[in-house]
């Protein structure tokens, strides 16, 4: 070996430190870059050369630039985030219809309700006097104005919901594009090398495999060129460079539903934002708006059935104090049409229901238990009556048509107190002419403290309850899970900075470490130098 | 255990965050006085102070209506204290004008004062508490007695008040009940010359008749209410009609007993209406401190949370301030 391999094993030294530095300083620059996983250079001897009396080694060469990675715990990351994205969501919608049905405070419906009661206890007290009766008609206007107020926020929180879908839906199509646009440029700069060498691009990739995992329960393979395929629902979202979008269309009750390559996948979409919105959704309507509904109604139908028994002031008999109920239906057939109506407002069981068919029968089922209430021959404009109510349905059915028949879908809109004169206010229950008489706005009074069948063999104020304790327990349990679930989050992301997280002491130590070895290799060209000077001065 | 940079500087973000969350909760409990401001802070609690507030209002709405039976009941009492009186002075004039030692024109004098506790008695029959005739039933807009025919113009409605939640209290009597007696059975009084007189109940009406023997009838009259007994009084002192006088001191006493009778019955709704409101009292007071103790912060343990949550930041961001100002650069010169 020559004299100027020495220059070779100095020039090795101080290009492989200057590449060490470039990842040093790299990594530094790196510090707080979200996603990123620190590198390291590998650092191997020159292959030696051999020599008199043995082989000599001809430097040093960076043998591989890595980074440091666990896919097990990123693996352990996309899970946790996508139930860190359900819990988050979930919680704070939750914590908006809570505050809902708050109560803490004076303002609630319970507080309206039991004003409401106390008026008529007023009028029983002074079933002659007309102020009373004024104060009562006020009362019953701020129950309609305060359920009408709720219903609302409810339903404003539902149509937010559905906002939300669609935005979640355009941010994960985006992000997929970027995945599948990452895919094609790794395959490429990968291609034959079997290796991890497209390092930035591949973290990259993580980081957007980490968003989309807020978002929607992803699962996600890697394939063996480097391109991951990502699927939501058991459907491709992304594969190679192709993309699926996701899409959402309004399904019949105008909520929207989750669609991929022409299937709906909503079942599937548990987790993530998207799975957290979906399953609320369902909550707020299954429960809180439902409920709420339910108690209007049932208020409505148990004050008319009794005020319409009694007689007012005026003498006048037979009037509703609310308006009265009504049913809404929802046609969901291509050649029929259908009317209900009320034929007996004591046997309203407040109960929804719907209607199929099969080739010669119509079957009518209870909408919460899915029980069969009654069946029969199918005769277009033949009457149906059940719990009473009559539904005539008219024209040609088919086995997939179906009908929907509720009292409680337009409660909350319908209602409104029915009279406006305190005359009308029925405090007396015998006979005409009885200023004097409260019996009727006495029994009134006590169907507030009355277990009434429709609500469960319990009183209004019970079922309210029973609303807000629902409410206050969904959300407490939707607290808890997020607080476990950031936990957990938390101490992924833990594990996953101590490996590839960057330290700048380390960093500041491998400086100060590859610098003075830049310095000693500057030292062997110098000597080298020197030597060669030695020798060309003989 | 590796840290990186990042991991010092996330921990303690979230360190301070949950203290600062910390911070705030005590605060807001303290500032609004409530440990419970929506239903997940505590949903059991929740449910307690809605049955309680409930409760309390429920109270307060039979206080309320207590306080109108009171009314209603002490105006009645003393309205039936005046007619005891009225029907006394009338015992005492009948006393007087069946002596036999008096002459015609005195007779004629007290006929006078008779007809005047007559009308009284009447105008006590319609007396009117706010815009309500009392004694009328349900029809409190009608005078319980016509003026010029003294028939009855109610009917027998009884006026309930809810005083508890399953309890309803009558604060009404009828015209009926206070003008008005009704004999079980034939009633014989002899007088001492042989004569003697009989009530008999003929529907709403009392005949009386006036017997010389078994077999002579002196004089039949009727009445149906303490006016009608009145009127007769009168008319018999203005004739001079002393058998009519002495057939009438029985009825007058019967009166008497009847409103007697009718005067504790409504002293003893009242006393219930005076223990009832002070139970009430005492529940409602009950209540209130039950509810307190469920949503009312507890000040003092508020209080040395927050300061604990003071310090516990404090010392945070003490050891943050060194933690996070070096690193090993600060020392490479």
């Amino acid at each position: 070996m020559s004299i100027f391999g020495l220059f070779e094993i100095g020039k090795s030294a101080i290009l492989t430190s200057q590449t060490a530095l470039n990842v040093t300083s790299n990594n530094i620059a790196n510090v707080n870059t979200p996603g990123y996983n620190r590198k390291e250079v590998i650092l191997s001897i020159a292959t030696p050369v051999a020599i008199r009396g043995g082989f000599i080694g001809r430097g040093v060469v960076v043998s591989d630039i890595r980074r440091i990675y666990n896919r097990f715990i990123q693996s352990q990351l996309l899970t946790q985030n996508q139930n860190h994205g359900r819990s988050s969501v979930m919680m704070e919608i939750l914590e908006q219809i809570e505050q809902i049905f708050n109560e803490a405070g004076d303002t609630g419906l319970e507080s309206t309700l039991s004003e409401f009661f106390n008026a008529w206890n007023d009028v029983a007290t002074n079933p002659q006097s007309v102020p009373q009766r004024e104060v009562l008609i006020e009362r019953a206007r701020s129950i309609v104005n305060t359920a009408k107020n709720m219903e609302s926020r409810i339903i404003s929180t539902l149509k937010h919901i559905n906002e939300d879908i669609e935005n979640t839906v355009k941010q994960i199509n985006t992000i997929a594009s970027q995945i599948a646009e990452l895919n094609d440029k790794i395959v490429q700069i990968e291609a034959g090398l079997n290796q991890e060498k497209a390092l930035d691009l591949r973290d990259e990739r993580d980081r957007l495999l980490e968003e989309l995992s807020k978002l929607v329960n992803i699962s996600v393979y890697e394939d063996k060129n480097g391109s991951v395929t990502v699927t939501v629902g058991m459907r491709n979202l992304v594969s190679g460079e192709n993309v699926n979008t996701i899409y959402t269309v309004k399904n019949k009750f105008g909520n929207r539903e989750i669609y991929i390559d022409k299937l709906n996948i909503t079942p599937n979409v548990l987790r993530g934002r998207l799975g957290g919105l979906l399953s609320v959704r369902n909550y707020i309507e299954s429960h809180p708006l439902h409920d709420l509904r339910k108690l209007v109604t049932s208020l409505v139908k148990e004050i008319n059935l009794l005020h319409r028994q009694g007689y007012g002031l005026d003498s006048s008999t037979g009037n509703v104090f609310f308006n009265q109920l009504e049913l809404s239906t929802m046609d969901f057939s291509t050649g029929a049409d259908i009317t209900a109506t009320i034929l007996d407002h004591s046997l309203i069981t407040l109960d929804e229901y719907y209607i199929t068919f099969d080739s010669t029968d119509y079957y009518v089922y209870n909408k919460q238990t899915d029980a069969l209430i009654t069946s029969g021959t199918y005769i277009s404009g033949n009457p149906i009556v059940f719990d009473g109510i009559e539904v005539v349905i008219t024209g040609t059915v088919t086995p997939s048509d179906e009908f929907i028949v509720s009292p409680l879908e337009d409660a909350i809109e319908n209602f409104d107190v029915a009279i406006s004169d305190p005359q009308k206010v029925a405090s007396a229950s015998s006979d005409t002419g009885l200023p004097g008489d409260n019996q009727n706005a006495l029994q009134i009074v006590e169907l507030f403290h009355s277990p009434l069948s429709n609500l469960g063999n319990i009183t209004f104020t019970d079922y309210l309850r029973e609303i807000v304790s629902n409410t206050g327990t969904v959300s407490k349990a939707a607290s808890d899970n997020l607080k476990f679930d950031t936990t957990l989050l938390e101490d992924v992301k833990n594990r996953r900075e101590s490996i590839s997280g960057v330290s700048l002491d380390e960093e500041a130590i491998n400086l100060i470490r590859f610098q003075r070895a830049f310095e000693a290799g500057a030292r062997i060209i110098k000597v080298t130098d020197e030597l060669l000077q030695t020798i060309i001065q003989l | 255990m590796r840290v990186s940079s990042l991991m010092i500087f996330e921990q303690l973000k979230s360190s301070v965050e949950r203290s600062i969350e910390r911070i705030l909760k005590y605060n807001s409990q303290i500032s609004s006085g409530k440990k419970i401001a929506k239903p997940s802070d505590d949903v059991v609690g929740m449910i307690k102070a809605m049955d309680y507030r409930l409760n309390i209002s429920s109270i307060e709405q039979f206080k309320k209506n207590i306080d109108e039976a009171q009314t209603f009941l002490n105006f009645t009492e003393s309205v039936l204290a005046s007619i005891l009186d009225t029907l006394i002075r009338a015992k005492e004039l009948g006393l007087n004008g069946a002596t036999g030692s008096l002459d015609a024109e005195s007779r004629k004098s007290i006929a006078e004062e008779v007809a005047n506790l007559r009308d009284h008695l009447l105008d006590l029959s319609n007396s009117k508490l706010m815009d309500r005739y009392i004694f009328s039933g349900f029809k409190t807009d009608k005078k319980a007695f016509d003026s010029s025919t003294l028939t009855y113009q109610g009917d027998s409605g009884i006026i309930n008040v809810m005083i508890d939640q399953s309890t309803l209290l009558p604060i009404n009597v009828t015209g009926t009940d206070v003008f008005r007696y009704t004999l079980t059975a034939d009633d014989t009084v002899s007088l001492e010359d042989g004569r003697y007189i009989v009530y008999r109940q003929n529907g709403t009406d009392i005949d009386v008749e006036i017997h010389e023997s078994d077999t002579t009838l002196i004089e039949t009259f009727s009445f149906s209410n303490f006016m009608e007994i009145l009127d007769h009084l009168a008319s018999a002192l203005e004739n001079n009609n002393i058998l009519k006088v002495k057939s009438l001191l029985k009825p007058i006493d019967l009166a008497i007993n009847q409103v007697v009778n009718i005067r504790s019955d409504v002293g003893a709704r009242l006393n219930r209406l005076d223990k009832q409101a002070s139970r009430l009292e005492d529940i409602s007071v009950d209540f209130k401190t039950f509810l307190s103790g469920i949503e009312d912060t507890n000040i003092v343990e508020a209080v040395s949370e927050l300061s604990k949550a003071e310090v516990a930041l404090q010392a945070l961001r003490q050891t943050s301030a060194q933690l996070l100002s070096q690193s090993l650069f600060d020392f490479l010169k």
